[in-house]
């Protein structure tokens, strides 16, 4: 395969094979061992030498891929979107549809031509990866380079990563609160039903509403009784012995202890321990300094900090429009201020359901690290 | 695995592989009265009985000496030294001791011979100013002196400790706030923070918090050092910010302690792609 490939020149079944499979003869060391002493330089010199070599080598080689297992687009400069000519494979959960047409946003094409599946083309002319880059991520885009750095990280680890609304993720909260409402008796039938059964069902259906529950099983013994024409006293005497093993209390929240205030957070778990409970009016004495609350915070002296991303499970039939997110991400920049307590309160209040907070730090050299904050 | 924790964000404290059965734990020491010197720097205390106090009752203050030269000062067991440290102690008795002057009457073992401790040395227990004046102001069950042998008031000590240390009031609320929740507090000065917090004490426990008093904006930079020492050292880095009260002059903080507020907040690293993966 030393020979040059002229553009435009069909290759025959023998040649693509031969062309991949010099590809894959490579293999560059993700991690060299690390020497650790510095006498031994020389092995180290002779390990990133044959590294570069390797690498040199792999560059050197003719990249030969089937045109028809990219999918094709045109970019629309007057909009800033892609508009999807034909698809190849599935693209996952991305773009969004306008009059049928499906379009792509600069930040999911960039993702989705740095991974192989999409040829852009601009003016006739095909986009390279180079090119993508200045033209996708310029001012009038909507994430920084910052953005994007985070946005491929974590959607090449598989979770679904969207830009963060906050009013289609309010109309979503009302949308999955107004169906709870309507269903609740019918869904609590349909699962006493299907664990009768011995059927899948939703557990956290019965442990959220656990009175209803109790309800609803009795009464539908009761007409199970009537219909099936059996002496109800014993059936009764069951659903009694079940109430008194229960105590009408869900199986999850049975045996957690309630000496702790309502108030009360992750740093109040020794108020339980023995010691302070017999030394407990001595305690009072000095419990003068208490938690700020959340009303007593002044929010218009801080920076008004916005989530960029939502981030969600992967999930075998995903819907943008009814599932709710699984973490919020804000991006910073290294050289910024971290954000400050109130910052972070104000950012969690501003939530129309509360998800865990994710702060990516995305550093110049445009590594990123993750933090999450805990405030329960 | 030095610590392995129960839960996944970490925030249950984990015992120390040598488990103690039955221990009785007491936060504070009570119905006793002890005595301590302030050198100018920090708060000694020489009495080997109010050591032994406070060692016991709420793990307060850090013994100077290492764990071998601990042992010379416990009043059960007559303690083993060599004849090198033996002939070491001779010397310095010629050279600093008079004859006449005999301080303390101690005994020590020499190559199981037991003799007279030629040079004793007194131990001393150092305390942190912030659990100086907790003992001092809160519990009354410490007094101060000066170096010239008068008796300090808590005015007197909260304007010394104020020169001393730039942020002592922020530091000594936190020290309250974390106190008033029954951890045992200890320096975070080995781990980059202000504090470490225990249950029980360190010998029971392993530190749960390294915990930072914020008073300024902390850069990107700064926090990503904290958490990772935090992180490599299986700790869990607490931030409490500490708001002063306002329309309150600075000198009079010390009656209007109870109007300062505070503000806690965990900040862990997350890898995301572990979490993934599991």
């Amino acid at each position: 395969m030393s020979k040059i490939i002229k553009e435009g020149i069909l290759l025959n079944g023998q040649q693509i094979f031969e062309a991949n499979k010099k590809l894959e003869e490579y293999s560059i060391l993700g991690k060299g061992s690390k020497e650790k002493q510095n006498e031994v330089f020389t092995a180290e010199d002779r390990q990133s030498d044959s590294t570069i070599e390797s690498l040199y080598n792999l560059l050197k080689i003719e990249r030969v891929y089937l045109t028809n297992k990219r999918s094709k687009g045109i970019y629309e400069k007057e909009k800033n979107r892609v508009k999807i000519m034909s698809i190849v494979g599935k693209l996952g959960v991305i773009g969004f549809f306008e009059d049928e047409q499906m379009y792509l946003k600069p930040h999911e094409a960039l993702l989705l031509i740095e991974m192989n599946r999409l040829e852009v083309t601009y003016d006739t002319v095909t986009i390279s990866v180079e090119q993508a880059y200045s033209i996708f991520l310029t001012s009038k885009c909507e994430l920084s380079l910052e953005d994007y750095i985070v946005y491929s990280y974590i959607s090449r680890i598989g979770y679904i990563i969207i830009i963060h609304d906050p009013e289609v993720d309010k109309e979503k909260f009302k949308l999955l609160e107004e169906r709870k409402k309507v269903s609740k008796e019918d869904e609590m039938i349909w699962c006493i039903l299907m664990q009768k059964l011995n059927m899948p069902y939703s557990k956290e259906t019965i442990e959220s509403n656990y009175d209803l529950y109790v309800k609803t099983k009795s009464d539908m013994d009761k007409s199970a009784a009537i219909i099936s024409g059996q002496d109800t006293d014993n059936d009764n005497m069951e659903v009694d012995n079940a109430k008194h093993d229960n105590s009408n209390e869900p199986p999850n929240k049975k045996f957690k202890p309630n000496a702790l205030e309502e108030d009360n957070n992750f740093l109040d778990i020794l108020k339980t321990e023995l010691e302070y409970l017999s030394y407990r009016q001595i305690f009072n004495k000095f419990s003068y300094v208490t938690r700020k609350t959340f009303s007593e915070f002044e929010y218009d002296k801080v920076r008004n900090l916005k989530f960029t991303f939502d981030v969600f499970l992967p999930k075998m039939h995903f819907k943008r429009t009814e599932h709710l997110s699984n973490y919020r991400i804000i991006v910073l920049r290294s050289n910024e201020e971290f954000p400050s307590n109130v910052e972070l309160q104000r950012l969690r209040e501003n939530q129309s359901y509360e998800v865990p907070i994710i702060i990516a730090v995305v550093s110049e050299s445009l590594s990123v690290h993750f933090s999450i904050c805990t405030f329960k | 695995m030095i610590r392995k924790s129960s839960n996944d964000s970490g925030l249950i404290p984990a015992p120390k592989r040598r488990r103690h059965k039955n221990f009785d734990v007491k936060p504070f020491p009570t119905d006793c009265k002890l005595i301590a010197t302030f050198t100018g720097l920090d708060v000694e205390i020489f009495d080997p009985k109010s050591i032994k106090i406070l060692g016991q009752c709420g793990n307060y203050g850090n013994n100077a000496l290492n764990y071998r030269h601990r042992q010379l000062f416990d009043e059960e067991k007559i303690p083993i030294v060599s004849q090198n440290d033996y002939q070491r102690k001779l010397r310095w008795k010629k050279k600093y001791l008079d004859d006449k002057s005999s301080p303390i009457e101690k005994l020590i073992k020499v190559e199981e011979v037991t003799v007279q401790d030629p040079f004793p040395i007194s131990q001393s227990h150092v305390l942190i100013i912030e659990e100086a004046m907790f003992l001092q102001k809160e519990l009354n069950c410490l007094e101060i002196m000066d170096i010239g042998g008068n008796l300090m008031t808590t005015e007197d000590l909260w304007n010394e400790f104020c020169d001393l240390k730039h942020n002592f009031v922020e530091c000594y609320v936190g020290y309250l706030y974390l106190k008033s929740k029954n951890w045992v507090i200890k320096s975070g000065i080995k781990f980059g923070g202000h504090f470490m917090t225990y249950k029980h004490g360190p010998q029971y426990y392993h530190a749960s918090y390294i915990v930072k008093i914020v008073t300024s904006p902390r850069t990107c930079n700064e926090h990503q050092t904290n958490e990772r020492i935090a992180e490599v050292t299986k700790k869990t880095m607490l931030y409490l910010e500490v708001y002063h009260p306002e329309d309150i002059d600075s000198t009079k903080y010390l009656d209007n302690l109870d109007k300062f507020k505070v503000k806690e907040v965990v900040i862990q690293r997350y890898d995301v792609k572990e979490r993934f993966m599991s």
